[in-house]
């Protein structure tokens, strides 16, 4: 054969390759068809959004390339952030952040509710996003909770005194997002 | 005393070799030269090995969690890559709508298991670099919506963009780049899978850098030094979850076996594989012990794909690559352009399939269209409609597998479409049977002509594939659907197609195809006096549809919502059946050329693959 034809030759066993590579791919993924996982970043990114349920953030907790996902979008389209509390050393009814600070009132009206109150500061520029649910995460488990409009800057939420979600508020490890 | 980690890559190997033993067939004997190598189980160690850490289960069994764990299979690639590449394949938007259209994840598929992403993956920086200078969201542009030219389009137009960068004709154009560079926007989907696969795969804090990073300057060494440093990336996580095809024996048993078929100063064309050399190889290579060739349907399948790559390889712009770099990517632009073309992919436009487009733009490759057809009978809309049974479509499996290159192989075609299936047979019963079988026994079953029986076959689905897309046609003119009259304009002759303008005209049918211009259009054609030729094939396809009553073509569903995606599964699946018609009928044109040569063809073949079965299955059992 000429140069010119081995040349051929050659590029035709590589081209053979490239072509049986995605035709093994392509039967391999057909051949066993997983039902969706939900883990995939298009619904990371809703559920970012708020609109997963909590089947789905259980999900996402157990997951730890899922989990690892969904903090780096949450980083980038969170409202609001607060990382753990490395100054403080124990549970606390009162949470001090740089965009917002999260109190917890027992509710004097009724037992076992309490208030849960997200205060934001005045420079936060609300009017412009309205958010629509907070965050926790907390030994590698995600929680959500659906936010109320602002009002003066804040909103109030109320819960049951045995809301896990309480926990994590309480607990200074807890990072929380507002989106 | 070993850590946990050093445990799982000590148990590994074993593990990999135990699993899934025994297990024989096509793809197996294409993998057959991969081994299993500690680098391909990385996942444990990045991902599984944390969450098991993270949730105690080491408590348990080590050896029991290894073994649920689906990287330990002898047959690569990870299961961490083919779950990214699901992901792709599965993922939704807000409203349960397919982010990525079939075609775009199957190409993303393609390029990802080919190594083929070189040049998309400068593209797709490129299209990030724009987007990120532009102030885009990541998360927007990749997550937010469906990936389509128009709503990629809609987000580059609606963004602040820098003076450096236009849209112009389609095209994101980088002005201040030497020479301008321009990337149509119908290649944009391609790019946000790729950008949502690396995200996927590396990581989207990996992404998100990167996308800071390029929003900072769009000129080209920017985008080359990021692309390659994605480029490293990814090649680094391939070498990982995906066996190096370079290990793959039976490429270099082709290329040496052809080589050796021609002459020192024969020039090399698809030509030289021959229906001949095929037949040759494999009677050699099938006893040969050292390398896993003993089915015919693996030979042939190789050959057809070997000749693929020679047509494609000489087709290649340059005869010669200026250097390795450069000859990589040119074969990687010659493997993704088989799969995606320029166009855009019709079955998945914002809002459903175009009206009056030409079934035959269906699909993007240049091959006949019989593959991509038949791929996109399978796949959504498409598959809610059956066009055709099981057993019709394993009749025309192989022709779609061999597709531009059936043409030229039918004796190979013909031998792949019967012998096989005895080879199979055969090899059951050795599974089952200590002793040597009977082949004389078993070739005497078989059918006085089976050749002259394929032939019937094809000629039946050709039917099928017609009556099928016909009646698709008639179901969606029922329906009052121009998608309807856009498949009739196919089937009329000139006199119809006059017919169908005039009435066009007169009901007021324009460009924008209001509703109420298309009621009135198909008042019209109800109201056709009995003998033009327009109410003659109406005629002919209502009554044409009595004959196909298959899963989907029978009655409109009962849900109102699954009526578009109803519509737009029958137009496209008639879209595709026509096309197949198409390429069955060139094929059997081809193959009626040969006469009654095809008798003699399997008298002759049934001696040499009764002589070839003996002696596989002779030297399997010894002396029998």
């Amino acid at each position: 054969m000429d140069k010119h034809s081995k040349a051929i030759l050659s590029d035709a066993g590589k081209l053979f390759d490239k072509l049986t590579d995605a035709n093994l791919m392509r039967r391999h993924l057909d051949d066993a068809p997983k039902q969706a996982d939900g883990l995939d970043l298009h619904s990371l990114w809703q559920a970012a959004e708020g609109k997963a349920s909590d089947t789905q953030m259980q999900k996402i907790s157990q997951n730890f390339m899922a989990r690892k996902q969904f903090k780096a979008i949450l980083d980038t389209t969170a409202m609001a952030y607060q990382p753990r509390q490395a100054a403080a050393s124990s549970a606390s009814d009162y949470r001090h952040g740089s965009a917002f600070d999260i109190r917890i009132k027992p509710s004097a009206a009724q037992d076992g509710l309490v208030y849960v109150q997200l205060l934001f500061h005045q420079k936060m520029q609300l009017d412009q996003d309205q958010p629509s649910v907070l965050v926790s995460y907390r030994d590698g488990i995600y929680r959500q909770k659906p936010l109320t409009s602002i009002k003066d800057q804040r909103i109030q939420l109320l819960w049951h005194s045995d809301d896990p979600m309480l926990k994590d508020l309480r607990d200074p490890e807890t990072e929380l997002y507002i989106k | 005393m070993l850590s946990y980690h050093q445990h799982i890559h000590t148990l590994a190997l074993p593990l990999i070799l135990q699993s899934d033993a025994g297990r024989a067939n096509r793809d197996r004997a294409l993998w057959s030269t991969r081994v299993a190598r500690p680098g391909n189980y990385a996942t444990l160690g990045q991902f599984q090995f944390s969450d098991a850490c993270g949730y105690g289960q080491l408590m348990s069994d080590p050896g029991e969690i290894l073994s649920s764990w689906a990287e330990f299979r002898l047959a690569p690639p990870s299961e961490f890559l083919l779950t990214c590449l699901r992901h792709i394949h599965d993922a939704t938007d807000g409203y349960g709508q397919a982010i990525f259209s079939p075609r775009t994840a199957a190409t993303l598929t393609t390029m990802i298991a080919s190594r083929s992403y070189g040049p998309e993956l400068y593209r797709m920086t490129a299209m990030i670099a724009g987007a990120s200078a532009s102030g885009l969201n990541p998360g927007e542009l990749l997550l937010a919506g469906r990936a389509t030219p128009a709503r990629i389009r809609q987000m580059f137009s609606d963004a602040d963009r820098p003076d450096a960068l236009k849209i112009e004709d389609d095209q994101l154009v980088f002005a201040t780049h030497q020479p301008v560079w321009r990337q149509a926007f119908s290649r944009a989907p391609l790019s946000v899978a790729l950008a949502s696969f690396l995200a996927e795969a590396l990581g989207f804090d990996v992404f998100l850098d990167a996308y800071d990073k390029l929003g900072q300057n769009i000129e080209a060494s920017s985008i080359k030094t990021i692309s390659n440093d994605l480029s490293k990336r990814l090649y680094r996580f391939l070498a990982e979850h995906l066996p190096r095809s370079s290990e793959r024996q039976i490429t270099l048993l082709l290329q040496d076996y052809l080589e050796q078929s021609l002459s020192s100063d024969a020039k090399l064309s698809e030509n030289d594989i021959t229906d001949q050399i095929i037949l040759d190889f494999w009677c050699e290579k099938s006893l040969d012990k050292e390398v896993s060739l003993k089915l015919y349907d693996t030979c042939l399948r190789a050959w057809v794909t070997f000749r693929r790559g020679v047509v494609m390889a000489s087709q290649s712009r340059f005869s010669s690559a200026d250097s390795l770099t450069d000859d990589e990517h040119r074969l990687d632009d010659l493997t993704i352009d088989h799969f995606y073309g320029e166009t855009d992919d019709v079955s998945f436009l914002e809002a459903g399939p175009k009206a009056f487009q030409s079934s035959m733009v269906l699909s993007g490759d240049k091959s006949s269209g019989l593959k991509t057809s038949y791929d996109g009978l399978a796949m959504p809309p498409a598959d809610r409609i059956k066009m055709f049974s099981n057993t019709e479509r394993d009749k025309i499996e192989l022709l779609a597998y061999a597709d531009d290159q059936a043409a030229a192989l039918k004796p190979s075609m013909l031998r792949g479409m019967v012998f096989p299936l005895l080879q199979n047979r055969l090899t059951q019963a050795t599974r089952v049977s200590k002793k040597q079988p009977d082949i004389d026994a078993l070739m005497a079953e078989a059918a006085p002509n089976p050749y002259q029986d394929c032939l019937e076959a094809w000629k039946d689905i050709q039917v099928v594939a017609l009556g099928t897309a016909r009646t698709a046609c008639q179901r969606l003119i029922e329906e009052r659907q121009l998608a309807g009259l856009a498949l009739l304009t196919a089937m009329l002759d000139d006199e119809g197609k006059r017919e169908l303008t005039d009435l066009m005209q007169e009901a007021g049918v324009s460009s924008d195809q209001s509703t109420l211009s298309a009621e009135n259009l198909f008042d019209l054609l109800e109201n056709r006096p009995a003998q033009t030729a327009l109410k003659a094939i109406l005629s002919e396809l209502k009554s044409g549809a009595r004959k196909y009553r298959r899963s989907g073509l029978k009655e409109a569903p009962a849900d109102r919502d699954e009526l578009i995606p109803w519509y737009d599964g029958l137009y496209l699946a008639a879209g595709y059946a026509e096309k197949i018609a198409h390429a069955l009928d060139i094929f059997l044109k081809e193959i009626e050329a040969m006469g009654d040569q095809y008798e003699d063809l399997y008298r002759k073949d049934q001696v040499i693959f009764k002589e070839q079965f003996n002696r596989i299955y002779k030297s399997e059992h010894g002396d029998g």
